[in-house]
């Protein structure tokens, strides 16, 4: 499935109406909310269509899958809006997203676990809001200048000691080569899940994290409630993928580029691409073959290290770094 | 004082809506703290054992409260099991703490709970820890969710 997908689902006493930009879409917030009641509505309309009562307005049909038969039932669903039930543990397992991986459908998970198994971005995390009857979804993190995510804002001038990727290969390989000589450690914790230990492995230290939000989201609320604890010594700067900063940069073609980062949404085919940083790297591999920028995950290409393109590159997320890191500039 | 465990627990209640369809007693709707949590959580009047009056749904039955609300009475009247409480949205955390007050209540958590900005008691039962505030909390028992 591609593109934005909106939704209306009402019945005589409420209406949702929301969009769905990505193929995992996560709902949490308080309870009290409509979680269950959206739900519901759509398990009512699986089991019996217009007859439930439930009208839905979609291009694509929504379905709610039922516990233990998911297995099943998701073999037979394609090219659905997919709701899931928060008491289904199945989705905390690797089988879940091996199941889901390579399907052309969305899934909406009413869920509030980490779910680390699931590539999903922290743009898309939502909680319902409600005005009487109608329901809308919200995000739940917001992003500020330079891709900054912050749980609590910090009241001091924010300096950092470390740089810290989750990436340990071309991104971490550059930010380490960008930030030499400017007086801060570049680390890798080497995974997404492996940050929040590094972090609390280092209580006293003040840290810039950079990671990938377009697959971070699992991470978000334990790093943001950590943020939280100590705002004026983590800041959390989440650009969608080190591949979609180069692509944003203009050191490759923009004609070639532009169309690529503005229509993601149109583009990219849940089937193919499981999370948008696979497309990132996929375009940007594909773009850079048998040119000077060619492009691979595992070993920087130094062209990307001179420093003219490296400040381009950078540019995206300067006002996440400290000014004295700026000043250096 | 509450004891929470983080993190997967085969032995904890996970579908907490579908355990509670199927156990709760009329008497727990009505009793003053069923009363309190459903005005508090779903903003809803209970009516009697069997209606209660949602500002948005209407008149509804015990099973269509919210999942946070049948948690919260699963874990006041059921203390023969312990529940998943990530069943609950923030807005649960005080009941949760008042329950505790007095009294050892266990639940199992798979995210990180808002318990608010105040001071608390929670034992971290992965680690038998006692943390006292979020910041503590967050530390102790971030790397067990």
């Amino acid at each position: 499935m591609k593109g934005i997908q909106h939704i209306e689902v009402s019945n005589r006493k409420v209406r949702f109406k929301f969009d769905l930009y990505r193929n995992i879409t996560i709902v949490r917030g308080d309870s009290g909310t409509g979680k269950t009641t959206l739900y519901n509505m759509i398990a009512d309309y699986t089991r019996l269509g217009t007859a439930s009562g439930v009208n839905i307005v979609s291009q694509k049909p929504c379905v709610a899958l039922m516990d233990l038969d998911w297995q099943n039932q998701l073999m037979h669903l394609s090219d659905s809006i997919v709701f899931i039930d928060e008491g289904s543990n199945y989705i905390t397992k690797k089988e879940f997203a091996e199941a889901i991986r390579h399907t052309d459908n969305y899934y909406v998970i009413f869920n509030r676990e980490g779910l680390h198994e699931l590539p999903y971005s922290v743009e898309e995390i939502y909680r319902i809001k409600t005005s009487g009857k109608f329901h809308s979804f919200e995000k739940l993190f917001k992003a500020g200048k330079g891709h900054i995510y912050s749980a609590k804002h910090s009241t001091k001038k924010f300096s950092c000691e470390y740089i810290l990727t989750e990436d340990s290969n071309s991104g971490y390989e550059f930010y380490c080569h960008y930030f030499e000589g400017k007086n801060v450690h570049c680390e890798t914790s080497r995974s997404n899940s492996a940050i929040f230990r590094w972090l609390n492995e280092h209580k006293a230290d003040r840290v810039l994290v950079i990671a990938d939000g377009a697959a971070f989201g699992s991470e978000m609320d334990r790093i943001m409630k950590l943020q939280a604890s100590a705002p004026d010594q983590i800041r959390v700067c989440l650009p969608e993928s080190f591949e979609w900063l180069i692509l944003k940069s203009g050191i490759i073609s923009k004609n070639q580029t532009a169309s690529m980062l503005e229509e993601a949404n149109i583009l990219i085919d849940s089937a193919v691409y499981f999370s948008w940083e696979n497309y990132f790297e996929s375009v940007l591999i594909h773009i850079t073959a048998g040119t000077p920028f060619h492009y691979q995950k595992k070993k920087i290409n130094a062209v990307y290290l001179i420093k003219e393109n490296s400040r381009k590159i950078m540019l995206e997320m300067i006002e996440a770094l400290p000014e004295e890191l700026r000043a250096n500039e | 004082m509450l004891t929470a465990y983080f993190g997967d627990m085969p032995e904890a209640i996970y579908h907490t809506s579908v355990y509670f369809r199927n156990v709760y007693k009329e008497q727990w709707i009505t009793s003053p703290f069923g009363v309190e949590v459903i005005k508090d959580v779903d903003k809803s009047d209970v009516i009697s054992a069997n209606a209660i009056n949602s500002p948005v749904l209407g008149v509804i039955s015990p099973e269509q409260l919210s999942g946070g609300v049948k948690t919260l009475l699963l874990i006041r009247y059921d203390s023969s099991h312990i529940f998943n409480a990530s069943t609950c949205g923030d807005n649960c955390a005080k009941w949760i703490l008042q329950m505790a007050k007095g009294k050892k209540i266990v639940i199992n958590l798979r995210h990180l709970m808002d318990f608010g900005e105040g001071e608390f008691k929670i034992k971290v039962m992965n680690t038998n820890k006692i943390v006292k505030n979020m910041a503590e909390l967050v530390r102790e028992a971030g790397e067990f969710v």
